[in-house]
């Protein structure tokens, strides 16, 4: 549970830096989902349940930010986090290809779940700019902060597992 | 926790199609408010503002650090760009002076309609330190004869001592050996015109063996004289010379020399008129 705590505050603080610090930069070509990229990496360093809870939590916090509907971000970080904690154990998630792999899936499954609630509830959105200007760059920066996030979770995840078996 | 893991799939499918119900409601509210939206988007205000003006001011700094090549870059061109306008200006000074040179020669030459002016450039100043003689363009081909005068604008500048082909020698009412008869404008008085030595830029000349009853004051202009001829060539009177800025006896000899700040600016001389008839 301690873990699910940690995890809950470092995606509280991945949020807050995504909306509010990364907005305030103004970087061109910086399109990053830092908290997709924080769930992919969750789901592969926490159980089936943990990282349930996690994405759930961050996607209602997502979500309670999010204009006009609520409830996309839940969908998506729930859903990726079932999958990939159901496949990462499949895997050898050491490798950093599986975590390039899994971000790119991430962020398709992402816009495959908001074109179709968004068609659900008919908002418009120009499709062709989106998957042509946005994703792709999303893709690359998504990628690039979860290789740096996932050695990070590890490292605490790791001494949290070490401090517990060998209580030092 | 086992009675999640087990029963893990359902629930993320129910948790799913609540939220997509969630999203149609929304929707169709137009709107995302609520209790839970309220209560977060308010907890988490202060943490926001402060990050994002700590972005601001991040990006600030790497818009200031990445603004500096092109800076340096615009510089440059900026540089550049005033360098050639300095040199249009002096372009343009120079076109101003002769411009002004040719209106000041156009007006003399409209007073004096009787006078057969030939125009001509200064192409050199010959003699050194030791004379104030210049060169000019025209010469015994263009009809130019020694001893006729050389104005500019309105102002007298000198003399022709020597005559080629195509070019004549001027000696300026700046050198010593000038020696032309020239008059004070308000009372008559007539004296030799002749230059003064000197380095300083500010070059004076003098005029000499006035009456030592002279009226002549400072102020007064002074004029060129035709009281004596040279040879075939005209003398024009009253062309002026310049203006009396102080007036001294001459020891031995009782007369006065008045000294003249000239009408004519020599250092800026470039067109200049032989009058030739």
């Amino acid at each position: 549970m301690k873990r699910v705590l940690t995890f809950i505050l470092i995606s509280i603080f991945i949020i807050i830096m995504q909306q509010s610090f990364l907005a305030g930069l103004k970087l061109n070509l910086l399109v990053l989902d830092a908290t997709l990229a924080f769930i992919v990496c969750s789901s592969l360093l926490l159980d089936e349940v943990e990282s349930f809870i996690v994405a759930l939590v961050t996607g209602l916090i997502v979500d309670s930010f999010s204009p006009y509907v609520f409830g996309i971000n839940s969908i998506i970080y729930v859903s990726i986090s079932y999958l990939f904690t159901l496949i990462q154990k499949k895997l050898y998630k050491e490798r950093t290809l599986i975590l390039i792999l899994l971000n790119l899936l991430a962020v398709i499954l992402k816009y495959l779940i908001t074109f179709g609630s968004y068609f659900i509830v008919t908002i418009k959105l120009d499709l062709i700019k989106i998957i042509k200007d946005v994703i792709p760059f999303e893709m690359l920066s998504n990628i690039v902060f979860a290789m740096l996030l996932f050695d990070f979770l590890r490292r605490a995840v790791n001494s949290a597992f070490l401090q517990k078996e060998w209580k030092f | 926790m086992d009675f999640l893991k087990n029963k893990l799939l359902t629930i993320v499918l129910v948790l799913c199609l609540a939220f997509t119900i969630f999203i149609g409601i929304t929707a169709g509210n137009k709107g995302n408010t609520g209790i839970i939206q309220n209560i977060l988007t308010t907890g988490v205000k202060p943490l926001q503002k402060t990050f994002y003006l700590a972005g601001q001011r991040i990006s600030n700094i790497f818009q200031f650090v990445s603004s500096l090549a092109r800076l340096k870059k615009e510089n440059n061109e900026l540089r550049k760009e005033v360098e050639e306008l300095r040199l249009k200006l002096v372009d343009y000074d120079r076109f101003k002076r002769e411009n002004e040179e040719l209106n000041k020669l156009l007006n003399f030459k409209n007073s004096n309609k009787n006078l057969k002016l030939l125009g001509a450039n200064v192409i050199a100043k010959v003699g050194g330190e030791w004379f104030d003689v210049l060169l000019i363009d025209v010469g015994s081909k263009d009809g130019v004869k020694r001893g006729q005068y050389v104005i500019a604008g309105n102002g007298f500048v000198g003399q022709v001592i020597e005559v080629n082909t195509n070019n004549s020698k001027v000696i300026t009412i700046l050198d010593e050996m000038a020696n032309i008869p020239a008059k004070v404008s308000s009372t008559e008085d007539i004296g030799l015109l002749t230059g003064i030595k000197s380095i300083n830029k500010d070059k004076q000349c003098k005029i000499s063996m006035l009456p030592y009853d002279t009226k002549a004051k400072e102020g007064d202009l002074v004029v060129t004289t035709n009281i004596i001829s040279e040879g075939e060539s005209i003398i024009q009177d009253n062309i002026l010379i310049g203006k009396i800025t102080s007036i001294e006896e001459e020891k031995p000899s009782l007369t006065k020399v008045a000294y003249i700040k000239p009408e004519v600016d020599f250092q800026k001389l470039e067109k200049v008129m032989v009058i030739i008839k």
